[in-house]
């Protein structure tokens, strides 16, 4: 037992020696671990950057390494990244390597620390880790300010989508802070007791300014935040493509699609780069760059066009060969020489873009209704003939070339319109004749219709009529007919004539038109025949002529009714012996009349056949039809017609086989239906009115006495009977020549009684003072008391006055001022001032006396002014006779009856 | 209005948090009792003190605005126009204190190194304070001179 005590105590003791050995071998430093590592700190970027160097390298020595770096947060246990990081080692040198945070590194303290192992196939016994480093702490809130807390990153710029960490760190535990974005709670964790950390997920663009994010406690603390800067994502340019107009300049150009501009970045610049010449340039323009082709004629040109903002960089590239991409500019100096009525030729110039290639024009012309087009191979100037044009017509021409050898792109048109000279009119009018006998001599009125465009070849200027004589062949005679006449009238004798008419334009005549008059104008009588109308117009047909015919003409006026019929003709050909005659003057209701006549070969026109009838029968147009029976009857009476309507009449002889020819209607307006009976009542309407107001005017004076007379009669009131069937008996009509007359005196005082308030109240305006308040004297209220004693005894007895409080009212004199409320209250106030204290002096005073009071102090013309007592009411009586015995006696005292005070009582009773 | 351009938290209808002050720039909330208690000379000197900080502060805000919102050059006017009529009070003032015989203090740069380096919420804050301190002192500048007119009449 002793003996493997001492074994295993032998054993334990050699283990020990064996690990102390090994622990120095291990314990031995690295000859090339790491040293001086120091952190630098980017809170902008939230990044930490190191910097090391490796010493004990020789002179010139490289060495492949290995960097395991290790980074801590909050204590440095907490192991958050593990990196190794491999490089070649030169002697001194100082190396790098930097670490991005997701957290700002103001939210937490962070602890780095590294080491090393060699990695270098010429040293593989030197291949295992050194010793690590001491731990590095990064500690960014020591140098936080005092403040309550603190919110971060500050002003982070991100782009779109990207996910964004915001913590704030509190300078007191416990803390309520709440934190906002865009005004909405946020949800956050807590990494500390004073730190709490927010991840945002797929930021989105709010605005160019920037999204605000801001935390508020609930102390009343102050607010903190930062602007969180959301920039879109750069997106790569779009259709981006080069061409050139003249092989001098390059003109690139793409779709910068979104701006990605904000206020802590600049919009996204772009960069042309061309990889052969490897030369670059940086484009002014968003979408465009503009980029000079070498003069030693550069064919194969490699772009690359980069985008780039603060964030990121995108880049498209395009190989081209610059012949393939020549966009011509637009072809100049368009002319057209040798322009004749049917021929043109058009002349261009294109800019010259080199002299190996030839370029491939189209020219496109557009006349009436007609496109010509016409591909043209062109090196410096270009030509093209073009005929059979329209003579007298505008046409328009364009021109564009592009690169005939390797199409790429139309040029922009040249334009440039000419016109075809004109030429002779190409037909001859159509010309037709109406032919009158007057006296003998015969009235040719010719007509023509002007020609078509496509006819006239030009302006017409004048119309040539030659008149031949073909009785005696000598004589003819020349008209010029200015146009735009469509006609002209003749007046020849009964010989035969030939009439040739052309039409001329500035260039010359057309083919003559020639019709043979005769001094009879062959309207023969032939039978009419009736036709109806269609919806497209009257369909005609004839019967063909045996003989020979040139053609046919069907004649008829569009206006039959009217004084001139508008005369109108169709021709057609000798073969033709039906036609629709269409017209747009045809109106229902109206009867139209054909006439169809053949045209000899000799020209001379005869009357085949009369068609008449209306385009469409209304059936109030022909309303009635009578059939007068005796031959002898010479006068018929057409009743029941509407007033104030249009009627044509039309007499017509009939036989047992039909009716005759129709002549010329007898046009007829009935007359208004109202105006004779309106006659027939207001005139002696008027006669009456006239009659009654003559007889009230001569008895005027008597109508006034017994309806309105100016002093009622009271013997003729119905308020007699009444009162004689009451009780009084004795009451009885007071005569007028009883009464005693009111009177009216105005005083004019110059002097007051009493010493007025203010010196400047004195010269106020004259004030009628109806009413006095009841504070300017001491007896009782004022009053207005209508005292009816013939109506009501027992009232009078009893005294019972009715009080009626009146409001002192403005005076007249002031009215005037009473436009304000400020000058109404003015007003107000100086009433009740004049009523509260003395009236003023020089006061005019309207005095009423009633004949009451003037009866109680005997004299009449006595001055109210100082009445013998001071009456407190005067007093009204109904003007009627009162038996003594009911009267009651006027009354000076407190029992005032009824009594109208016109007296001013500041001046009398004071 | 100056509001309306920074968005949420300010842009907010009825925004207002009085806790956020300069400590560059003197309130001008101050109690009735304290305020009446004042005589002619600190009354004055108070004011012309706030006004003189105002327009540097307005000058500052004006700069942070063009860099915030360069593309509002009404919100940026109205800025200037503010800190012209501060100067035209303050020119007042001093012709008011020169008038009572008052001593007009010294201009004195009221700012200093504090506007440097300021974040843009920062920025968005004070141009806050400011702005608000504007109106509450102009409010206040209106009682000042009405006490001093009713005081000296004519």
């Amino acid at each position: 037992m002793a003996l493997f005590s001492v074994f295993q105590t032998t054993f334990l003791l050699a283990l020990l020696s064996l690990r102390t050995y090994q622990s120095e071998v291990l314990s031995e430093p690295l000859p090339w671990a790491p040293e001086s590592l120091r952190v630098f700190i980017n809170s902008t970027h939230q990044c930490l950057h190191l910097q090391w160097s490796v010493h004990n390298l020789a002179h010139h020595q490289e060495l492949k390494m290995v960097f395991q770096i290790e980074i801590s947060r909050i204590k440095t246990s907490n192991v958050i990244w593990v990196e190794n990081y491999s490089t070649t080692v030169k002697w001194n040198q100082v190396l790098h390597w930097s670490w991005e945070s997701k957290l700002p590194l103001e939210c937490a303290k962070h602890f780095i620390r590294m080491r090393s192992a060699v990695d270098d196939a010429k040293t593989p016994e030197q291949s295992f880790w050194s010793n690590w480093s001491s731990w590095e702490e990064v500690h960014v809130q020591n140098s936080l300010g005092h403040d309550p807390f603190f919110v971060f990153p500050k002003d982070k710029l991100v782009e779109e989508g990207s996910n964004v960490t915001i913590c704030y760190v509190s300078r007191s535990q416990p803390n309520n802070i709440s934190c906002y974005l865009e005004g909405v709670r946020m949800q956050g964790e807590q990494l500390e007791p004073n730190v709490s950390v927010f991840n945002l997920n797929h930021v989105a663009f709010i605005r160019e300014t920037g999204t605000n994010i801001y935390c508020k406690g609930d102390q009343g603390d102050s607010i903190k935040g930062i602007v969180l800067f959301v920039s879109k994502v750069l997106e790569e340019p779009k259709d981006f493509s080069c061409e050139t107009q003249d092989l001098t300049t390059l003109n690139c150009t793409w779709d910068p699609r979104s701006d990605t501009g904000l206020l802590k970045q600049l919009s996204q610049s772009y960069t042309l780069f061309e990889s052969f010449s490897g030369k670059k340039t940086l484009c002014k323009h968003k979408s465009w760059c503009s980029w000079e082709v070498a003069p030693e004629s550069q064919e194969m040109y490699n772009f690359t066009l980069t985008a780039e903002n603060y964030l990121r960089k995108r880049s498209v590239h395009l190989l081209f060969n610059l012949t393939h991409r020549v966009h011509p500019m637009a072809p100049f100096s368009v002319l057209f020489t040798d322009v004749s009525a049917t021929n043109a030729t058009m002349t261009w110039k294109v800019h010259t873009t080199g002299n190996y290639y030839t370029l491939l024009c189209q020219v496109e012309l557009y006349g009436e209704g007609e496109v010509i087009q016409r591909n043209v191979s062109v090196e410096v100037d270009g030509k093209q003939l073009f005929g059979g044009l329209k003579p007298d017509t505008e046409y328009r021409a364009q021109v564009r070339c592009a690169n005939a050898n390797h199409f790429w792109k139309w040029s922009e048109w040249t334009r440039q319109n000419f016109t075809t000279a004109e030429a002779a009119p190409s037909e001859a009018p159509d010309v037709w004749r109406n032919v009158k006998s007057v006296q003998g001599h015969s009235v040719v009125t010719l007509f023509w219709k002007p020609l078509s465009k496509l006819q006239a070849n030009g302006k017409i200027l004048f119309y040539n009529i030659v008149i031949e004589n073909l009785d005696r062949s000598s004589i003819s005679k020349l008209l010029s007919i200015p146009a735009p006449a469509n006609g002209t009238e003749l007046n020849l004798d009964q010989c035969l004539y030939q009439i040739h008419v052309t039409a001329n334009n500035s260039v010359g005549t057309s083919p003559a038109s020639v019709i043979i008059v005769s001094g009879d104008p062959g309207n023969k009588e032939v039978e009419e025949e009736r036709v109806k109308g269609m919806e497209d117009g009257f369909s005609l047909s004839w019967k063909p002529q045996p003989g020979n015919v040139t053609g046919y003409i069907v004649e008829w006026c569009d206006h039959p009714r009217g004084p001139l019929c508008d005369l109108q003709w169709k021709s057609v050909g000798p073969t033709t012996t039906s036609t629709v005659v269409s017209s747009d003057a045809f109106r229902p209701g109206v009867q139209y009349n054909f006439r169809i006549y053949g045209i000899s070969t000799e020209r001379v026109p005869y009357l085949l056949e009369k068609k008449t009838g209306y385009s469409q029968e209304l059936d109030d147009a022909v309303c009635c039809k009578y059939r007068i029976d005796n031959p002898k009857q010479k006068t018929f009476v057409v009743e029941n017609l509407q007033p104030e309507s249009f009627y044509e009449f039309l007499v017509t002889p009939y036989t047992s086989v039909g009716e005759g020819p129709h002549g010329a209607f007898t046009k007829v307006t009935t007359p208004d239906e109202y105006s004779p009976i309106l006659i027939r009542i207001i005139l002696p309407m008027v006669f009456c009115i006239l009659l009654i107001m003559i007889i009230c005017y001569l008895k005027s004076q008597w109508m006034k006495e017994k309806c309105y007379p100016d002093i009622p009669d009271p013997y003729k009131s119905s308020v007699l009977s009444l009162i004689k069937s009451k009780e009084n008996p004795r009451l009885t009509i007071m005569s007028i020549k009883d009464c005693v007359p009111d009177s009216i005196e105005v005083l004019n005082k110059q002097e007051g009684t009493r010493k007025s308030l203010t010196e400047t109240e004195s010269s106020k305006a004259t004030y009628l003072y109806l009413l006095p308040t009841e504070k300017s004297y001491s007896g009782p209220g004022p009053c207005i008391c209508f005292e009816n004693f013939t109506y009501n005894q027992a009232a009078s007895d009893s005294a019972s006055c009715g009080h009626v409080p009146v409001a002192p009212v403005a005076p007249l004199s002031q009215l005037g001022l009473l436009t304000s409320p400020e000058n109404l209250l003015k007003a107000l106030e100086k009433n009740y001032m004049n009523s509260l204290g003395e009236i003023p002096a020089g006061e005019t005073n309207l005095n009423y006396v009633s004949q009451l009071a003037s009866a109680m102090s005997g004299d009449k013309f006595i001055l109210p002014t100082n009445p013998p007592e001071p009456a407190l009411c005067s007093e009204y009586k109904m003007q009627m006779a009162i038996p003594l015995g009911l009267a009651s006696p006027p009354s000076s005292g407190s029992s005032s009856l009824s009594s109208v005070t016109l007296l001013d009582e500041g001046e009398h009773y004071h | 209005m100056q509001l309306q351009y920074q968005g949420s938290p300010f842009s907010d209808p009825g925004f207002s948090a009085p806790e956020l002050q300069l400590s560059s720039l003197p309130p001008a909330v101050v109690s009735f009792k304290t305020w009446h208690a004042l005589d002619d000379r600190e009354r004055l000197s108070h004011a012309q003190g706030a006004f003189l900080a105002l327009t540097q502060h307005l000058q500052l805000v004006g700069d942070d605005q063009r860099d915030l919102n360069p593309g509002s050059p009404m919100l940026l006017a109205q800025i200037g126009a503010a800190r012209l009529r501060a100067q035209g009070l303050l020119g007042n003032m001093a012709a008011i204190m020169t008038a009572l015989g008052l001593p007009i203090p010294p201009e004195e740069d009221t700012l200093g190194v504090v506007p440097f380096g300021a974040s843009a919420f920062e920025r968005k804050c004070r141009g806050y304070v400011v702005t608000r301190e504007y109106g509450h002192w102009t409010d206040r500048a209106v009682r000042d001179l009405a006490l001093l007119k009713a005081k000296y009449p004519g």
